[in-house]
Order: C-alpha cells, then structure tokens, then sequence
C-alpha cells in the first residue's frame, strides 16, 4: 500500500480526496463506510500536501555545446 | 558572318554552353507570379513564373523542395533563385530553382493559407489527437531563444505560480532561415534526451509575419505532430496564428497564458485541498453528533420503560382474551344443558311406565303387540295386560265397540 501510494500522482490523489468529500457527503453512508471513507480522504489530503509543500524546483538552460 | 550549316542539336549545345556559362544566369533571382503550379509524382514541381508580359518554365527538384520555407500555392508573388538550364532534345529552357522565398503580407498569408489547408487534409490539426495538457507536471521544457522576452515571461510566470515544477530552457533559433530546423530537432531532441518532460511550451514573443514565420514552416507542424510529449505553442500575441498554433495540443495566446496553462497555481491548489479537507471534517463531525443523537434515543433506560409498557399492554390483552373467551365457553354449555333437560322431560312424557304408574296398562294381543284398538279381538280371545309392577294373562268375554271410537276402559276388563 505504501509503495502504490510513492507512485500515486498528485492528480490521482486530488481526485481520491474529492471523491472522498463527495462519497461522504451522501445520504443513507452507514458510518463504518463514513470512517473509512474519511480516513481515505485524510490520507489523500495528507498525500497532496507533502507534494505541494516540496518546493524542490529546478530552473535549467540546456547547453547544447556541451552536448 | 555566316558560317556553314550546323545540326539542330549542335546549335542548341551550342547554345546551352553560352547560357550556362554566363555568370548571371548561373545564380540569378527572379521575381513573378506562381501559374500553372504542378507537383510530380516523383515529388519534382514543375510551374510557371510570370509578370504582365512575360513567362518562363521553372523546374524545383524533391530535393530542394523539402528545405522550402513557404508552401507554394498558384497566384502568389514569389523571389525564386537559382540558374538557368537548356533541355536539348525540346530546345527550351527553364529556371532550375534552389530556393524560394516569399515576401508581403499578402504572399504570405496565401503560402499560409495553402499549407493550413494541405496538413488540415492530412488530419494533423483533428481534435481527436491532441493530448491533454498535464495538470499536475514536474517538468515543463521551454523551447525558444534564451535570450528573447518569451523565456524570461514563462520563467517569472512559473516561479510566481509554482516553486514545484522543474524549468528546462531548450535554446533554439526563433527567426530567419535556420530556425524551423532547429525548433524542429529541438522538439525531437526533447523527446529523445528528456523524455520525463510532462509539457513542452514552444514559441517566442511578438515580431512581424516574416520574424514570426518559422512557426508557419511545415517542418516545426510535423515535430509538433510527431512530439509523445503534448505541446503548447505559443507564439507572439493574441492576434497572430500560426500553423503551430493549430498543430499543438493546445494554443496559448501568449507566452506568459502558456505558463499559466502549464504550471498549475500551488497556493490555489493547497486553498483548494484544505477546503476539501475541511468539508470532509465537517461532515464527519455532522454524522458523529447525528449518530450521538441516535443513541441517546435508545438508551437502556428509554429501552427497558418501553419493554414494560409492552408487556403490561400484552398481559392486558391476554387477560381480556380469556374472560371473552371463558364468557362464550359459558353459554355454550348453558345452552347445551338446556337443550339436554329439554330433550329428557320430552322423553319422560313419552315413558309408558309414567302412564302405568298412573294406574293404567298396555294390552298386548295373543302374538304379544299393542295395537291399541279393540278392533282385533274377538270374543274368547287371550290377551296380556301389562302393569307397571307385573302382567296378567285375560281372556275376552265380549266385545263392545264404540261408535265413535272412544273406548271406555271400564267395560273392556
């Protein structure tokens, strides 16, 4: 589970935690699927927040003599 | 001056070598309108170039045809360079062209036009392969001049937008002769040395048709075409197109739109994900204070206070159930002993013995029956009379019959 969520991308994991909200937000939800429901979307959102707060960007002028 | 007969191929090999070694017809450029344009099948083009009052046969080889810059297309104005060539065996001469060039708003457009329409034939603008844009890419490659307003506008863009997101500037030429070439293997050698990149944006800032026109060149239409890696053209301002911009995955009116298109805004986004978030708090919180309520509601207590009613109504109902049911078995019976006295007094005044104690006696006649009539006795008959404590055997002395039928006990003994 670990190793897929490394693999996940940002979008798979926005789109996990609107469904999330979304699912939740439906009528007649027993509250086990509620809690496992929410557990999900907190994962996601944990998930979406560790790539938006890593701010590890890289600005490149390719040198193309030097290749 | 005049000399001896010569043959018709002599004069004209003759006259091939004047023309061909004159210096000015071996590189000349010449200027007319494009007529009777053909394309060969073995890719050769052959058309006419002419002015108001004249015309010459010109020839373009497949090879120099695939280095052209402008589409050629019948009623342009075009500069062709190149020499002239005498074909012996027919006598004629043509313009042998190495290159072409277009030049005029009007010129070009219509070369614009021409080329827009041969790719759209082809299918190279159809919707159904464009590629969506990445929304979420680690890297963006930046294909334009290094040194030009465009690189410099992306780059701001981004950075404001997104400190996510890797930047590659891939410097390549964005005017004059050489530059469709280079974007062209720019975007290929993007593809091959980067394939990680999630978008390439190509393109440059605002300039004239004729600056801007390498995006117009059919070679950058079919790197475009040909790139795994979805692109983004943009090219100049809002108000110029270019064949790029109908090839790419997707047009952006400027070089800073195609930024804003390409790095998506990562304090918009973390806005976004926290308000998801919340809303998933939220209604959590909403369905644990309903579930509260829920259980309240059936605590033990309210459980037990509604058993006993329960019971005590049952018990009620029982109850009631037996005394209705004792009160019918009741006159069931009654009714039953009724009808049983009923039917005993009926037989009791049925019972001769009844009669018998009364003081009277049942005749029987010789074969022992009662008949109840003096009819069938005869004077000296035997009779039994039976009483109720015993019998006794008569004989008949006489018989006296009524008129009426009525018999006197009295006289019948």
């Amino acid at each position: 589970m670990a190793k897929q969520e490394k693999k996940m991308s940002f979008e798979e994991a926005l789109a996990g935690l609107e469904r999330s909200a979304e699912v939740l937000k439906k009528d007649g939800t027993t509250l086990e699927e509620a809690m496992q429901c929410f557990d999900k979307g907190v994962e996601y959102y944990k998930y979406c927040n560790e790539i938006l707060s890593d701010a590890k960007q890289k600005i490149e002028f390719y040198d193309k003599k030097e290749a | 001056m005049a000399i001896k007969p010569v043959k018709v191929s002599q004069l004209n090999g003759y006259i091939k070598r004047i023309l061909q070694s004159d210096p000015l017809l071996g590189n000349v450029s010449v200027i007319g309108e494009v007529s009777n344009l053909k394309h060969h099948s073995t890719g050769h083009v052959y058309f006419t170039m002419k002015d108001e009052n004249s015309k010459i046969n010109c020839f373009l080889a497949s090879e120099y045809l695939r280095d052209l810059r402008y589409e050629l297309a019948d009623g342009i104005e075009i500069i062709a360079s190149g020499y002239i060539y005498l074909y012996e065996r027919g006598g004629t001469y043509s313009l042998n062209v190495r290159d072409i060039a277009v030049e005029g708003l009007g010129n070009l457009t219509a070369a614009f036009e021409k080329l827009k329409q041969k790719l759209s034939g082809e299918g190279l603008f159809d919707e159904k392969y464009k590629k969506p844009i990445p929304y979420f890419p680690n890297k963006i490659a930046v294909i334009t001049s290094e040194t030009g307003a465009a690189v410099r506008d992306i780059i701001k863009i981004i950075k404001s937008r997104n400190n996510i997101v890797d930047i590659l500037v891939y410097p390549c030429l964005v005017q004059g002769p050489g530059a469709a070439a280079d974007i062209a293997k720019s975007i290929q050698d993007v593809n091959r040395l980067f394939p990680e990149t999630d978008t390439i944006i190509v393109g440059r800032g605002g300039g004239s048709m004729e600056e801007l026109w390498a995006f117009n060149e059919e070679i950058v239409a079919r790197s475009i075409f040909a790139s795994k890696i979805p692109v983004i053209s943009a090219v100049g301002h809002e108000t110029d197109f270019t064949i790029s911009d109908f090839v790419a995955d997707k047009r952006a009116e400027t070089p800073t739109a195609a930024a804003q298109m390409a790095a998506p805004d990562i304090s918009a986004l973390k806005a976004y994900i926290e308000g998801e978030k919340d809303s998933l708090v939220h209604v959590m919180e909403r369905l644990i204070k309903y579930m509260e309520l829920r259980v309240a509601s059936h605590n033990i207590e309210a459980l037990s206070v509604s058993l006993n009613h329960r019971l005590l109504y049952s018990a009620m109902n029982a109850e009631a159930l037996f005394k209705d049911m004792g009160g019918a078995l009741d006159g069931r019976l009654k009714d039953w002993a009724n009808r049983l006295e009923m039917a005993k007094s009926g037989l009791d005044a049925l019972n001769p013995k009844n009669i018998m104690n009364r003081g009277y006696a049942a005749i029987l006649n010789g074969e022992g029956k009662m008949t109840g009539t003096s009819g069938g006795f005869q004077t000296g008959d035997n009779l039994t009379a039976v009483m109720k404590d015993g019998s006794i055997q008569c004989r008949v002395f006489d018989v006296r019959r009524n008129q009426d039928g009525k018999t006197r006990e009295k006289d019948e003994l």
